[in-house]
């Protein structure tokens, strides 16, 4: 029986290392792998604040209890994590389908000036009319950005890679034009920033009236989602595992309700738990999110059912751009009330982490982004610390848990010479 | 006065281990000097496992390999080949776009830094002449046919100073002639004091080349046998441990109206080059059309453009009296025709969704496994459960992943999803081709049942013997035409063997 590749690789002469395929990966090595991983990551990731002349103990405490260690941390930690996981569940499902779509940078830009549009153009409308008309606004100009790589791809065969990086810089330096050009703030100074945004159009900060319809809802979303996980798992050990992660996702997000009060967090945050819902729902329960799994497993089975894939090649490139367009847009409507420059600190890019480390499922995407987010406000605030010390850290730690899944995929065998 | 030559090789006690699979347990294979011998088995017997122990690929879990009576470790197909053994494997491995010569140097040290190609065309050509293994060295792989891409592998091996040549699976893309060329090579080696290793499941063959024969069932030796002291009856039942039927049971048919009707088809290959030249086929409900003819005569562009997959350049296809001609697969499918590709893992199924999600490949937009937008989770598995009853797919569960069932139940799986949609007319592609002797009967007489219930077959398959018990008529492919239609009554293998090899039979007019 031929089970697949083997790899003997010659370390010296006399000693080599085998890699055998595993049919079956034990359960514990799915976790203790990562886990192991994670830590080598945080060793290897003490060597930049070693050069920096920071203690990397205190170093890493003092980032675990900024990012994490205070209401206030917490909050702003879940302020960061909201633009990723909305981009971040964008780029899973278009990763999906094999569709490598690079691009939400550029798309989540879009998508902000999408809803800048709107807000600008009728900044007096009732909020109850005009949020949802950005939101609209925000999903369409992603969609948009991101049908431009897609229909290409479909069509004409062209990398969806290229064009959707190249045009990440295009979007980028449309809407620098704008807040230096047209829509610079008078007032600023030359600083390149746009007018504030009007009172209805930003997104409410979950407290005072909005608390307790928002904790509320989570609470009825959480226990529709948990009856509805639990029945579809089919072993036993399957449900156990579904459980534990449903009971995780609601401490955290009934931990997150608890320090929202009165902190910054807005409605992004309802938002991003409710796309990821909806996600996962198209994903697994409807037809066009069989179809898009098919196509991503196997084009050619695809094909042979009688699937299109030009169409959903630029319907996930859209959906994907769409949600990137919504972190663009919460993003300006929740957190900063205005356009700035360069506003995003590549989330867009950091978007792509987070859909693998997920492993492309939507609701390992939320967790992930919280993890990321608390990394992204960590390194904010170490003193002396420079910028892009979570930015290493971000490509440590991802380099090492891609690099641990031969471990979880292969066993490795020593020989030694005989 | 074979039983007294040392051996060659031995390998003694020799296991494998795979995670959940016993490759090899303890076998004892000894090959002598000068012999041709022949390791049978069915598919997933260890017969490549054990060959690719003796090579290098593999390193045993126990066991010791000795060659000339001498203990060696082989950690590596160079290795081996330091030890005169080479392999010609089942996909060849040359590269394209380079010449015969570059191709057979490749990776080898000899010429260190000045390439003088052509003292090794020249050293080729010897060798070519000297086995019968007639090549250009100049041409380019792409050019040449399967059956001289195989030549030149085996000079690849020869070049190489392999005294021992292992070939696995040599004859499965030859037409008979082609393999008939092939084994005289192989006896030309013996008599030059080679010997010869070969791989293979098909008893006829090995009858008539190998001089001894190692039988292996489930990764055990079942005995090693003179050929001259054996029959194909005895040798069938050592390989599956019971007794065979060569045929199967066949009603005779009843055929009714034309369900597929093909009028001077042309279309493309891959390459853009035409692969069907004026193709006029048509299949009658309750009847099955087998298509025979060496691969890559146009049989795979033929079931492709029937579905609705590949584009037609010129003619008609009609089925049940509509023109489907250039229609998109999901009409034609909606038409009632149904697909069983070649490629079961990479055209028919999905192997990581679970079997159920397999099993509605071809219905999920019907009710009621889709309301509209909602895939319906009871119907889907109540659609799996059946059709895994029905046609006895062994599974752990409906929720399996499809890449853990053994290839017979992926072939089953295939079967059921578009045997069950009751379709009109059903292509099947080397429907049997891999799968062992149990399987074999089952799928066969899953496609017997669903002409008996009035549905129309293209069978196409490169196995003769498979078309003859099966098909109704035969049709052969040759570049892209097609040669002749014979009643499978009528027609012999020795016929067919020529209209596969381009020679156009006598007694057709046009």
């Amino acid at each position: 029986m031929d089970s697949g590749r083997e790899r003997t690789i010659r370390a010296w002469p006399g000693f080599s290392v085998r890699l055998e395929p595993r049919l079956k990966v034990p359960r514990w090595l799915r976790y203790a792998v990562p886990a192991l991983s994670l830590m080598i990551a945080l060793i290897l990731g003490m060597i930049p604040m070693l050069v920096q002349g920071i203690n990397p103990l205190t170093g890493y405490r003092d980032m675990i209890l900024l990012a994490f260690g205070s209401p206030y941390g917490i909050s702003e930690t879940i302020m960061k994590a909201i633009p990723l996981m909305l981009a971040g569940l964008g780029v899973a499902l278009a990763f999906r389908m094999l569709v490598w779509n690079i691009g939400a940078e550029g798309q989540l830009y879009m998508g902000a000036f999408g809803a800048c549009l709107v807000a600008y153009t009728w900044p007096d409308l009732p909020a109850w009319i005009l949020l949802p008309a950005m939101i609209v606004a925000g999903f369409v100009g992603g969609a948009l950005w991101g049908a431009i790589p897609g229909t290409l791809k479909a069509f004409l065969g062209v990398n969806e890679i290229i064009t959707s990086l190249m045009l990440n810089y295009i979007a980028i330096q449309w809407v620098s034009y704008l807040v230096i050009g047209p829509w610079q703030d008078p007032t600023s100074l030359g600083f390149p920033r746009t007018t504030r945004l009007s009172e209805s159009a930003t997104l409410p900060v979950i407290t005072g009236a909005w608390y307790l319809p928002t904790v509320v809802a989570l609470v009825v979303v959480g226990a529709v989602l948990s009856y509805w996980i639990v029945r579809r798992a089919d072993h036993t050990g399957e449900r156990v595992k579904l459980a534990a992660g449903f009971v995780l996702l609601t401490t955290l997000s009934l931990g997150g309700i608890y320090f929202l009060d009165g902190r910054r967090v807005h409605l992004g945050f309802v938002l991003g738990l409710a796309a990821a819902a909806v996600l996962s729902v198209l994903l697994s329960r409807t037809r066009w999110g069989y179809e898009v799994r098919v196509i991503g497993e196997n084009a050619r089975a695809a094909q042979h059912a009688g699937m299109s894939l030009k169409r959903n090649i630029v319907l996930v490139m859209m959906i994907s751009g769409g949600m990137a367009g919504l972190a663009g847009m919460s993003e300006i409507a929740g957190n900063l009330h205005l356009i700035k420059r360069m506003f995003s600190p590549g989330y867009g890019y950091t978007a792509i982490i987070v859909a693998w480390l997920a492993k492309l499922n939507p609701w390992g995407v939320i967790l992930v982004s919280l993890l990321l987010g608390g990394l992204y406000r960590g390194s904010d605030a170490i003193p002396g610390a420079p910028k892009a010390l979570g930015m290493m850290l971000q490509a440590v730690i991802f380099f090492v848990l891609i690099g641990g899944e031969v471990l979880v995929r292969y066993r490795v065998r020593w020989d030694r010479g005989s | 006065m074979e039983d007294k030559s040392p051996f060659a090789i031995s390998m003694e006690g020799i296991s494998k281990r795979f995670p959940g699979v016993v490759a090899n347990n303890d076998i004892d294979f000894g090959v002598r000097r000068g012999e041709i011998h022949a390791l049978l088995g069915e598919n997933g017997a260890g017969k490549t496992t054990l060959m690719k122990i003796l090579t290098g690929l593999y390193q045993p879990d126990e066991g010791q390999i000795r060659v000339d009576g001498r203990a060696v470790t082989v950690r590596s197909p160079r290795d081996a080949i330091d030890l005169g053994i080479g392999m010609v494997h089942q996909h060849f491995m040359l590269v394209q776009s380079h010449s015969v010569a570059e191709n057979i140097i490749l990776g080898l040290d000899a010429p260190r830094f000045v390439l003088n190609l052509g003292q090794v065309e020249r050293q080729i050509a010897k060798l070519a002449d000297q086995y019968h293994l007639q090549v250009d060295p100049g041409a380019r792989v792409w050019q040449l046919s399967v059956g001289e891409q195989q030549r030149v592998e085996i000079l690849k091996a020869l070049y190489r100073g392999a005294r021992i040549l292992v070939l696995d699976e040599p004859t499965a893309v030859l037409t008979p002639q082609e393999a008939e060329e092939l084994f005289k090579t192989l006896r030309s080696m013996v008599s030059e004091g080679h010997t010869v290793v070969f791989i293979s499941h098909k008893l006829s063959e090995v009858m008539s080349v190998a001089d001894r024969i190692t039988v292996l069932r489930r990764g055990e030796v079942v005995d090693t046998v003179a050929a001259s002291e054996t029959s194909k009856e005895e040798l069938a039942r050592m390989m599956v441990g019971r007794e065979v039927l060569f045929r199967v049971a066949k009603r005779d048919s009843s055929p009714g109206e034309v369900v597929l009707e093909i009028d001077g088809l042309r279309a493309l290959n891959d390459k853009g080059l035409e692969a069907l030249r004026d193709v006029s086929l048509t299949v009658r409900h309750g009847e099955i059309l087998g298509v025979a003819g060496v691969a890559g005569n146009g049989q795979r562009e033929l079931a492709e453009t029937v579905v609705g997959i590949r584009g037609v350049t010129k003619g008609r296809i009609r089925v049940d009296g509509s023109d489907v001609t250039n229609k998109p697969a999901r009409e034609v499918m909606d038409r009632g025709v149904s697909y069983v590709p070649a490629d079961r893992m990479g055209a028919g199924l999905v192997t990581n969704l679970s079997v159920a999600e397999n099993l509605i490949l071809k219905c999920y937009r019907e009710p009621p496994i889709c309301n509209g937008f909602f895939l319906n989770a009871e119907a889907i598995s109540a659609h799996a459960e059946e059709l895994v009853r029905t046609y006895d797919v062994m599974t752990p569960g409906i929720q399996t992943r499809a890449r853990l069932l053994s290839g017979g139940n992926l072939q089953k799986l295939i079967l059921a999803r578009e045997i069950s949609s009751r379709p009109a007319l059903m292509v099947a592609v080397y429907p049997t081709r891999g799968l062992d002797v149990g399987a074999t009967e089952a799928v066969r007489r899953l496609l017997l049942e669903q002409r008996d219930a009035g549905g129309g077959i293209l069978l196409i398959s490169e196995d003769l013997d498979e078309l003859l018990s099966m098909s109704d008529r035969i049709a052969v492919l040759y570049e892209g035409r097609v040669m002749g239609v014979r009643d499978s009554e009528e027609a012999s293998v020795e016929e067919l063997g020529l209209m596969m090899a381009g020679t156009a039979p006598e007694d057709e007019g046009g």
